[in-house]
Parts: C-alpha cells; structure tokens; sequence
C-alpha cells in the first residue's frame, strides 16, 4: 500500500506533467461558431489525453488500489486534492478495464465517481452516473449492492446545491 | 504551507479553475441578457506557472494533519475557503436533457434573449472525456446553435437580431 500523502504527491506530479501538457498544446480557445466546433473540442481533449494516456492509467491504478484501503480522514484528503486537480479530474474517470460488463468495472466507475466528487458540474455527474445505471441494468449488475459497498466513501458535501455524492448514492440505494 | 493557508478566495478560484454556475433569470428588457449557466469564478486559462506553484502549496495543505476541519460526518477535510466551490442555481428542475431544462433554454429562445457565456469555450468544458460525450454546457450551446444564435462577444445571440452598419 502507498502511504497516504505519497500518493498525494504522485497525483500532484502527475497534474504538474498535465498542466504543462496543456499550456503547450491544449489550451486554446474554441471557437464555437465554426461548424465543427464540437468535433474540435472533441479532438483536442482526446489528443491531450492521449498524449498523457500513460501517466493517467498509472495514477488511475494505484488509486484504485489504494484509496478503499485508507481511513475516513485519509479518503478525505485524497477526495479533497484530487478535486483540486482540474486536469487530473477530467480525465481520470476511467478504469483501465475495458470489459464494460464486468463487475469489477462497475466497482471502478463507483470509486472514481466517490474521487472525482461531483466534478465541477453536477449535472455532468448525474449524467455520469444515470449511464452508468443504464448500463448496469443492460449487463444485469447490481449497481445498488456496489454502490452500498462504498457508500461510507462518499463525500455528503452539497457542494453545488444539487445534493452530495451520498444523496446521489442513496437515492439510488432507496429508488 | 503558509501561502496556502493565507491564499485569498481569487487565488484558489484561480488555482483551482472551478466552475460556479449563477442563472441570471430573465430580466425584462431586450437587450438584458438570461445567463446561460456555467460561470467560471476564474479563468482556465490561468498561467501554467502560477498554477504549479499553486500545487506546491496544495501538497503541503492537503498532507497536514493541522488543517483539517469538521464535516458533516465527523471525518475531517483539509480547509478551503468557501468560495472555492460551484455555487449552483437554485432552479429545481435543470437536471440535464430535462423537458424542464430545455424548456427553459427554449423560453429564452422563444424571446429572442440573449445568452451571456460566462464559461470560456474550451475544450474541458464541452467534452466529458468520462462519459464520451458532450457536456451539459456543449448541450447548451447545441441547442443554441441548432435555433440560429451565434456567439457574439460572449453572449449567445438570435442571427437575424445581428444588426450591421
């Protein structure tokens, strides 16, 4: 197991390579009367993750092996930096798996969903998580019995007004 | 661990980047203009090396066990100002490809409002690499797009309502 606050710091390098990554490449405004402008976005994020790929599966992987086995406070200082990290978050939701019916996928998605708390939008998150729904009932998972699994996980901070991970997650457990 | 600890509310929004959303409801004339929804406390495009100094800082606040406080579950959390998070709207009914949310998209339309950006259109704020797909934002400006606005210095505007000369 890596040591708390060594895990920090490797989500902080990791976000150092990111925002250097992007000032050269990624960061150029979109213009969004251009016909393509949402194929241009499209590629640009893909290209920047692309370009990082290797770094973010990493980083993916030794927080999802680390972050079940931390106490309540350490989880919370995972959960409170990562939301700090604006470029590691929009990209680090995603498993290394690629088997969409597997249930350790669906365990995965959850962790990453408890670590990226709401994101910036929620309403981007609600979609996240309404997929995810969708998708478990087509693979017959019980989403509900994972989600109750990580529940103590989630933050219960309404940070955006529209309800915290754990108020997503029970409504789901009681729905 | 100092210049964390003392970093104004801006420095984090800068920092940090995050989105606030505000919906500024109609506000009765012509020419005012319906915020759309997501509103940045800070530009994204922040220096890059004031944003790597700024993580130096957030290592050393998050790692300290002398910065946390209480939340509501009795666990602890590294302090943050208030204002670095979103402060969404307030409107019940915004969930995302809602007939409530595209209704109110297209109450503005129907008025021929205009539509203030408060995002910068880059590429974080229109793509979800997570889910593939485009944000609730991009949604937006689809929407937008799909009725005849145009992007017109930051605002979302009717194409005919363009006025030359």
């Amino acid at each position: 197991m890596i040591e708390c606050n060594n895990l920090i710091e490797e989500m902080l390098n990791t976000e150092r390579i990111l925002v250097k990554s992007k000032k050269e490449k990624y960061s150029n405004s979109i213009d969004i009367n251009d016909d393509d402008w949402l194929d241009i976005a499209k590629k640009q994020k893909n290209a920047f993750y692309n370009e990082n790929r290797n770094i973010i599966e990493l980083i993916s992987k030794k927080l999802i092996e680390n972050f079940p086995k931390y106490d309540a406070i350490q989880r919370n200082k995972i959960i409170n930096t990562f939301s700090n990290l604006e470029n590691l978050k929009s990209l680090v939701s995603s498993t290394n798996l690629n088997d969409k019916s597997s249930i350790d996928w669906f365990h995965e998605k959850i962790l990453f969903f408890i670590l990226n708390d709401l994101g910036d939008d929620t309403r981007d998150a609600l979609l996240e998580i309404d997929e995810l729904k969708k998708l478990s009932r087509k693979n017959n998972i019980d989403l509900k019995n994972i989600i109750k699994k990580y529940l103590a996980f989630a933050n219960d901070k309404n940070k955006h007004g529209m309800g915290s991970v754990k108020s997503i997650f029970n409504d789901i457990i009681s729905g | 661990m100092d210049k964390a600890t003392n970093m104004s509310a801006e420095e984090w929004g800068d920092f940090t980047g995050q989105v606030a959303f505000e919906i500024l409801m109609e506000i009765g004339t012509a020419e005012s203009a319906a915020a759309l929804t997501a509103a940045k406390v800070a530009d994204r495009t922040v220096d890059a090396a004031r944003v790597l100094d700024k993580l130096d800082d957030l290592g050393d606040a998050a790692k300290a066990a002398d910065k946390l406080e209480d939340i509501s579950d009795g666990t602890k959390l590294p302090k943050v100002p208030e204002e670095l998070g979103p402060v969404l709207n307030k409107v019940d009914d915004m969930s995302p490809g809602s007939p409530g949310h595209k209704a109110w998209i297209q109450g503005g339309i129907d008025r021929g409002a205009a539509f203030k950006l408060t995002s910068p259109r880059i590429a974080d704020n229109l793509w979800d690499a997570k889910r593939g797909a485009p944000t609730v934002f991009a949604d937006e400006l689809a929407q937008l797009k799909k009725a005849g606005y145009i992007e017109k210095d930051g605002h979302m505007v009717p194409k005919n309502n363009i006025k030359c000369g």
